[in-house]
């Protein structure tokens, strides 16, 4: 599944190298304490990858660092060729789109007032409203099916809702690269899914997606590759089910856990175990810490 | 921009021209309006009417026109900014700040030419506003709404204080001042009006380029990187706005109170939009508001003047109450 993407020259094939994330020997430091240790990473267009690990781990930290967030301490991020300290913040934000954790919903703003703040670092003093602005909301809303929220007031949306028009926000940025910190967080199920369904659509499409995600199930349901971190490193990586392993989760979540196949797709499905309820005999895909 | 969008503003300004032409005829003495027509086209005879026109009654009226414009537009971007809806210049320490310096200045020969007003309250302005932020850092965190408008209250006692010692002391040399310590266009000459119309205009443009970047820092500061903006120069960009503006209302007016709390406020109850448009609209609705304050001021005990600060603050105050209330 991770695959380099390819190098015949062709335009599209420049465009997915525009779209990768190189990181080399990064380390970040919050508050005088280092909370990731040198990590290298390529994440790669066309792949939803998703970042999991138990809490503290460095997961956001990292993911927050490639947003341009924090400084790295130490290391380089290249998107695509060019050094990401390089690039101006709008230019960066035409290139990678970020929706961090519980952004706060502005007062007095319809529906599509959000979905076109998406288009700000598209416009400028000399650069007017156009067309293609309008076209970027219209399918960002009608990808995140808000469309029929357009003139409401965001305030007075439901969480699920107001998620999709902040999705739809970020989609309207029209970016190769779209960064997400735990985007299902606090949503009930059937809005989990429907968001990381939109999601990997866009991975499909060609984007580098990069989820930072709570929930193993959700993560190994979507993901093309899972990055597993713990205290600042990166532990596993690899596709689902690969990595998505009773020892690994053992290892790294501390969490006792069977592993079993999805009878539907053959994905790893994660199922919980209290010790006390493990048969003496040998029980397979399953792993205490 | 569609219709609907320029409708109300272009509403707003028919407002103001309309207050503006309100506040030359009318007076202790009122005068035609087609005097003050040919007045304003240079035309007029040169009669002591006209000379009360085109002396007194112009320079207010372009006076109050900016400071309101001003002040309002000060309101709102200290209200994005700081998250709390009880900013405004006033509640916040700037107008006292801005008052004191200018009052100072007036003891130290060197500082008491009239283009250093303006300078001289922005300076003071500054001050105040970071005597707040301290006084707020000192208090810890988690106060929320309350913790900075208590700041704001203290600073501002302090420094009234402080400016109302030192005009008592120096009773004789401050006799004129304290009509323009209460916030009045009493006596505004057009020169003074020439000299502080850059700095409002100015602090105007800074507020109108920032204003939309608001709504988006409203998300916080993350979702606003995410979009290309750097969260720290935008609120540094509309500090600036904020100390400048309020500086060229303290040099035209005075200290004039609650214009930055009432003014905003009111037009949020035309419906929801963004920090932009109600950056806008306020701009408008505020100057408006001052110069209809100040024709009330000039008329209604007339002969005898109440200063247009007076006014504010009687306005201001219950709405101030009944924001804590509809907070609560």
């Amino acid at each position: 599944m991770q695959q380099s993407p390819p190098g015949d020259g062709s335009d599209q094939a420049k465009t997915a190298q525009a779209r990768l994330i190189s990181l080399r020997g990064v380390s970040v430091a919050r508050a005088e304490k280092t909370v990731v240790h040198d990590v290298s990473l390529q994440i790669w267009p066309g792949q939803m990858t998703v970042l999991i690990g138990p809490n503290g781990c460095g997961k956001s930290t990292l993911l927050k660092t490639i947003a341009r967030l924090l400084p790295p301490a130490s290391g380089q991020i290249l998107i695509g060729d060019r050094p990401l300290a390089g690039l101006g913040g709008r230019e960066a934000a035409r290139q990678m789109a970020l929706l961090p954790q519980s952004p706060v919903t502005p007062e007095g703003l319809r529906v599509r007032d959000l979905v076109a703040l998406g288009r700000h670092p598209h416009r400028s003093l000399m650069r007017a409203w156009s067309q293609h602005d309008d076209r970027a909301i219209d399918r960002a809303m009608a990808e995140t099916n808000t469309t029929a929220l357009a003139n409401r007031p965001a305030e007075a949306l439901s969480g699920g809702q107001r998620q999709r028009a902040f999705i739809a926000m970020v989609l309207a940025q029209e970016t190769g690269i779209l960064m997400l910190d735990e985007p299902t967080t606090y949503l009930d199920l059937s809005v989990q899914m429907e968001i990381m369904a939109i999601l990997a659509r866009r991975a499909r499409a060609g984007a580098t997606v990069l989820v930072v995600l709570h929930e193993l199930n959700l993560a190994a349901a979507f993901a093309d590759r899972i990055v597993m971190m713990r205290d600042g490193r990166i532990r596993a990586d690899g596709p689902p089910g690969e990595v998505m392993t009773a020892d690994n989760l053992a290892d790294i979540f501390g969490l006792t856990a069977q592993i079993i196949p999805d009878p539907l797709t053959g994905r790893p499905v994660c199922l919980p175990r209290d010790e006390a309820d493990i048969p003496k005999t040998a029980t397979p895909g399953i792993a205490t810490p | 921009m569609n219709q609907r969008s320029l409708s109300l503003p272009l509403l707003l300004v028919a407002l103001l021209l309309a207050a503006m032409l309100l506040h030359l005829c009318a007076g202790a003495e009122p005068q035609p309006l087609s005097l003050v027509w040919s007045v304003l086209h240079g035309e007029a005879p040169d009669t002591f009417e006209a000379a009360i026109i085109r002396e007194l009654r112009l320079p207010r009226a372009l006076g109050a026109a900016l400071a309101g414009a001003g002040l309002a537009a000060a309101g709102v971007l200290m209200q994005a900014v700081t998250r709390n809806p009880l900013a405004e210049p006033g509640l916040f320490g700037l107008l006292a700040g801005a008052a004191l310096t200018v009052l100072l200045a007036r003891l130290i020969p060197g500082l008491s030419s009239p283009g250093l007003v303006a300078p001289l309250a922005a300076a003071g302005s500054a001050f105040g506003a970071m005597l707040v932020f301290a006084l707020v850092r000192a208090a810890g965190d988690g106060g929320g709404v309350l913790t900075p408008a208590l700041a704001g209250a203290a600073v501002t006692a302090f420094l009234v204080a402080l400016t109302t010692m030192i005009s008592l002391m120096e009773a004789r040399a401050f006799e004129d001042m304290r009509v323009w310590l209460s916030g009045s266009f009493a006596g505004l000459r057009l020169g003074v009006v020439a000299m502080v119309a850059p700095w409002a205009l100015a602090g105007l443009g800074l507020a109108l380029f920032t204003g939309p970047k608001l709504t988006i820092l409203t998300m916080g500061d993350e979702a606003a990187t995410g979009l290309g903006l750097n969260p720290r120069r935008i609120r540094a960009l509309a500090l600036i706005a904020v100390v400048v503006m309020t500086a060229a209302a303290v040099a035209l007016a005075g200290p004039l109170g609650f214009v930055g709390l009432t003014v905003p406020h009111a037009v949020r109850l035309i419906g929801p939009m963004g920090q932009g448009r109600l950056l806008a609209l306020s701009a408008l609705a505020g100057a408006g508001y001052l110069v209809l304050a100040d024709t009330l001021a000039r008329t209604v005990i007339a002969p005898v003047e109440i200063s247009a600060g007076i006014l504010t603050a009687l306005v201001g105050a219950p709405v101030l109450v009944l924001l804590v209330r509809m907070r609560a």
